[in-house]
C-alpha cells in the first residue's frame, strides 16, 4: 500500500476523530439536534420538536395566526417543514419562506413575528425549560432575530 | 534557486518521515499481535455489511426519507445487486463502489435527519473504497482503521454524554422511561414502585416540570455506568490483553441498551464491527449466522414485533 495513500487514510481518520469536538460546539451554539451529523451524541440529551407561533403586527397589536385559513395551506405546509428543519438545524434554520409565503396574503403595517420555544431539561435542576427566539420581518425590510438563553 | 530546492525537499522528506511514523505507530496500536492474513475477514465483512444493507433497505429501516417509495425500492435491488457482485472476486471492488453509492443517495434523502448508524456504515464503506483490501497489508491497513473507528466512536459516545450531563443524576434514563414503555419495561425495574408513580406522571411537556431525580441507587449506579463504560471500552478493545473479553462485553452491553431502544440493525453493524477485534478470524462462520438473524429480524418486523429499528 503506498505512503500517499496511507497519509490519505491518516488524514481521514484524524478528521474523524477530531469532528465530534467540532459537533458539540457547533451544536451548543447553534441549538441544533445533537443526535443528527455524526457527532457519536445520541441518547446524550432529550430534543423535544419545538412550538411555534407566528403574530402579525399590525397597528400596534400583536395578533396570533393560527394559519387554519384555507388561503394559508402553503404557509401551513411551510410552517411544518420549518419546524422540522428547526429541530435538526436549531438557529441556522430561519423562516424566510414561510412570512414569505404568509406575506402574499397578509400585509400588516408593521411586520410579522415568529417565535420559536424549544423545550428542553436544563440538567441542573433537571426540569423543563425554555429557549425563545423571536425572528421579526419587519414592514421597512428589516429582519431582527433575538434570542433569548 | 536550483540550490534551496533540495534542502526544501529535504526538509520536507524529514517531515513526512515523521508523520509516516506517527501513522504506523498509530496503526500498531490497533494491529494483530501475530500478524495473519486479514483478506479472509474483510471478505466476510464485506458481505455481512451488504446483507446487513440490503436488509435494512428492504425493510425500510431508515430515518424519515424525501426518497419515494419506488427509489427506494430501486435502492434495495441496486443493494442486493451489490451484495451478490461480492461473490464473484473481480467484482467485489465495483459492488463496495456502488453500494458506497447507493448510501450516498440515502444521505441525500435523509439528510438533515440521517442516524447516526447510516454515518457509521457510510464511513465503513469509505474506507473499504479509499484501502481496498486486496493486498494483506492494505486488509491488515483495513483493519487497524476500523479498530480505531470503533474505539474513536464509542468513546466519543461517552464523552457527550459527560459534556450534556444528562446521566449523572439518572435523568436521560428517567425521561427516556416516562416517554418510551418498551424502555420502562427493560429498566423500570430499578425504581420503587412509589418513585415510579412519582415520576412516571412528569410528563416532560410544561416549563418547570421536574425534577427527574431518583434516589434509586441502583438506577444511579446504572445511569453513571454507562458513560463510564463507554469511554473506558475503547481502551480495553485496543489493548492486545483484554480484548477478546471487551469483545464480548461490549457487544452484550449494545445488545442490552439496543434491545431497550429495540434498535436491532445497529445492534447487528456493531456485531460485525466488533468481530474484527476477535484476535482470530471470528468472521469465518458469520454470513450465514447475520443470514438467519436478518430472515428472524424480517419475520419479527412482518408478523409480530413493530418499531423494530
Amino acid at each position: 500500500m503506498g505512503r500517499g495513500r496511507l497519509r490519505f487514510v491518516a488524514g481521514l481518520m484524524l478528521a474523524f476523530a477530531l469532528w465530534p469536538t467540532c459537533h458539540f460546539f457547533l451544536m451548543q451554539h447553534y441549538r441544533m439536534n445533537p443526535w443528527k451529523f455524526a457527532g457519536w451524541a445520541m441518547y446524550s440529551r432529550h430534543v423535544f420538536k419545538p412550538k411555534l407561533e407566528v403574530f402579525l403586527l399590525d397597528d400596534g397589536q400583536r395578533i396570533e395566526l393560527p394559519l387554519t385559513e384555507p388561503e394559508l395551506r402553503e404557509a401551513a405546509a411551510l410552517r411544518d417543514t420549518f419546524r422540522r428543519e428547526s429541530r435538526e438545524w436549531g438557529l441556522l434554520a430561519t423562516p424566510d419562506s414561510l412570512v414569505h409565503s404568509i406575506r402574499s396574503v397578509f400585509d400588516p403595517s408593521e411586520g410579522i413575528e415568529v417565535v420559536i420555544q424549544r423545550f428542553t431539561i436544563d440538567p441542573v435542576p433537571a426540569r423543563v425549560s425554555v429557549r425563545r427566539e423571536s425572528h421579526f420581518y419587519l414592514a421597512d425590510g428589516r429582519v431582527v432575530r433575538e434570542f433569548s438563553n | 534557486m536550483l540550490t534551496a530546492m533540495p534542502v526544501a525537499t529535504s526538509e520536507g522528506s524529514r517531515v513526512l518521515g515523521g508523520i509516516d511514523r506517527w501513522i504506523d505507530r498509530f496503526l500498531a496500536l490497533a494491529a494483530d499481535p501475530r500478524p495473519f492474513d486479514r483478506r479472509p475477514t474483510l471478505r466476510t465483512f464485506e458481505k455481512v455489511l451488504l446483507l446487513h444493507l440490503s436488509a435494512r433497505l428492504w425493510y425500510g429501516a431508515f430515518a424519515p426519507s424525501s426518497i419515494s417509495d419506488v427509489g427506494q425500492t430501486w435502492m434495495s435491488y441496486a443493494m442486493t445487486l451489490c451484495f451478490a457482485m461480492l461473490f464473484v472476486k473481480r467484482l467485489a471492488p465495483l459492488a463496495i463502489g456502488g453500494a458506497f453509492c447507493v448510501m450516498l443517495v440515502a444521505l441525500w434523502g435523509t439528510f438533515p435527519m440521517t442516524s447516526n448508524h447510516l454515518f457509521l456504515e457510510l464511513w465503513t464503506l469509505l474506507l473499504l473504497v479509499v484501502i481496498g483490501g486486496h493486498e494483506e497489508a492494505e486488509a491488515r491497513v483495513w483493519v487497524a482503521a476500523m479498530r480505531w473507528s470503533v474505539a474513536i466512536m464509542l468513546f466519543y459516545t461517552g464523552v457527550q454524554k459527560v459534556l450534556y450531563g444528562a446521566y449523572f443524576s439518572g435523568q436521560f434514563l428517567i425521561v427516556e422511561m416516562i416517554l418510551k414503555p418498551e424502555f420502562s419495561s427493560s429498566i423500570g425495574w430499578m425504581l420503587s414502585p412509589e418513585e415510579w408513580e412519582r415520576l412516571r406522571l412528569l410528563i416532560p411537556n410544561i416549563v418547570g416540570v421536574g425534577p427527574y431525580k431518583t434516589s434509586s441507587l441502583l438506577l444511579l449506579l446504572a445511569s453513571n455506568s454507562v458513560y463510564l463504560f463507554e469511554m473506558s471500552a475503547p481502551v480495553l478493545l485496543l489493548w492486545e490483553r483484554t480484548r477478546r473479553a471487551a469483545v464480548l462485553v461490549v457487544f452484550a452491553f449494545v445488545v442490552a441498551i439496543q434491545g431497550g431502544a429495540r434498535e436491532v440493525f445497529f445492534a447487528g453493524l456493531m456485531a460485525n464491527l466488533l468481530m474484527l477485534f476477535w484476535p482470530a478470524n471470528a468472521h469465518r462462520y458469520a454470513l450465514p449466522v447475520f443470514s438467519v438473524v436478518y430472515v428472524v429480524i424480517g419475520l419479527a418486523r412482518a408478523f409480530y414485533v413493530g418499531g423494530l429499528r
